[in-house]
């Protein structure tokens, strides 16, 4: 008895960290999705090519997020592209 | 009657091979077989009003029956173009600080890209709003032309990535919540909304400047090598971006020459109406 409720706590816990570690690895592969999502539309405000200009501003109202990371970028960075790149394992 | 849908032409060409001229010889004569026409000038050099020996603004002004003509400004468009852009960012970002909106405006003023759009919304304003049989354009220098012409497929093209991008966000974005939280409705997603509503738009564009049935594009060109070596890159440039409704025509032709021959002092509606009916049999083999 005490042996069977210690293997289902066992195989409980396991199912438990996978669950845990397949949720880290699918926010990460969702974020690393978002910020080249961001950067295809917004990359212009940077320097990059990006979607033909009617088509990313027709798109901006609706990323404010994206837009505030790129327009911190524009404030303030030295280098605006390394952050976004080191994300992306880029170099 | 007019059309549902107007028959479009767009006169192109290098400069001085005769666009504006022919762009007006052709509006004469639909105009004086009974159909509705509106002649409008995308180049900024513009030179219909002296064609017509008329002034001519950005309002259609009418020159004969059923024929009337309108100069749009690019420069004009172009900026309210960036006006409506920066109202629409300052009402969608009031919260940010006035200093870092005005360096996002400082790179989008010179941004490449905005003349072209800027023609494409007068082209919709035109297209939309004139309700005639054809609506002719004689176009600006060829690279803005081009860049004009590319919008549609261009556009659709980076639409369908980002489609594709943000339905894999999409994705792992249900996964997540639904091994959070076990549930599997989503959120309404703006972006993709966004992604959906350009596309239509794009596609309608798409669908008038590729059915040859409806559009057409004259390539202008004289009897002489490099006007024709440009309208050779024009015609392979419309159709990789698959426009296929393209004539390539010859004027300023000498005697015999099949095309539009030179005939001093092309200008005027009296001489225009002479040079149409005296080579009537020109007009009826290359325009249409
Ligand atoms: N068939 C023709 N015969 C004689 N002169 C012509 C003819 N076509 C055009 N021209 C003249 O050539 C010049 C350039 O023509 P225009 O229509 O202004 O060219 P574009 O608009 O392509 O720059 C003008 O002086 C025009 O009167
Ligand atoms: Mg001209």
């Amino acid at each position: 008895m005490s042996l069977f409720a210690g293997i289902k706590k066992f195989f409980k816990g396991l199912d438990q960290q996978h669950r845990h570690k397949a949720i880290e690895d699918l926010e990460w592969e969702m974020h690393e999705l978002q910020h080249i999502f961001g950067l295809l539309t917004l990359g212009y405000m940077v320097g990059l090519p990006s979607a033909p200009l009617p088509v990313a501003w027709e798109l901006l109202p609706d990323m404010p997020r994206e837009f505030a990371i790129m327009l911190a970028r524009l404030d303030t960075a030295q280098n605006p592209l390394s952050e976004q790149f080191s994300r992306l394992d880029v170099s | 009657m007019s059309a549902v849908l107007p028959h479009v032409r767009f006169f192109m060409g290098k400069g001085g091979v005769g666009k504006s001229t022919l762009s007006a010889l052709t509006a004469l004569y639909h105009a004086d077989r009974g159909h509705t026409v509106l002649l409008a000038s995308f180049d900024p050099a513009h030179n219909l009003g002296d064609i017509f020996q008329q002034k001519l603004g950005e309002r259609p002004v009418p020159i004969v029956e059923r024929l009337s003509a309108v100069e749009v400004d690019p420069e004009k468009w172009s900026r309210e173009y960036l006006q409506e852009a920066e109202r629409q960012f300052r009402a969608a970002y009031a919260y940010l600080t006035t200093f870092s909106l005005e360096q996002h405006f400082k790179v989008i003023r010179h941004a490449p890209g905005v003349e072209a759009y800027a023609l494409m919304r007068a082209f919709d304003d035109l297209y939309r709003k004139s309700n005639v049989d054809f609506l002719l354009l004689d176009m600006p220098p060829t690279a803005l032309s081009l860049s004009f012409l590319a919008l549609p497929r261009l556009s659709l093209l980076w639409l369908e990535q980002l489609h594709a991008l943000r339905t894999e966000i999409q994705q792992k974005q249900k996964m997540i919540s639904r091994l959070r939280l076990g549930r599997r409705e989503m959120e309404r997603d703006r972006v993709m909304e966004n992604i959906n509503r350009q596309t239509e738009r794009w596609r309608e564009r798409d669908a008038v400047f590729s059915n040859n049935a409806q559009t057409r594009y004259l390539l202008i060109e004289n009897p002489e090598a490099l006007s024709a070596l440009e309208n050779g890159r024009i015609e392979s440039r419309l159709k990789e971006l698959g426009f296929s409704g393209i004539d390539r025509v010859v004027n300023k032709t000498g005697n015999g020459k099949s095309g539009f021959p030179l005939v001093a002092g092309l200008y005027g509606i009296n001489k225009m109406r002479a040079y149409i009916d005296h080579h009537k049999s020109v007009f009826d083999a290359l325009i249409r």
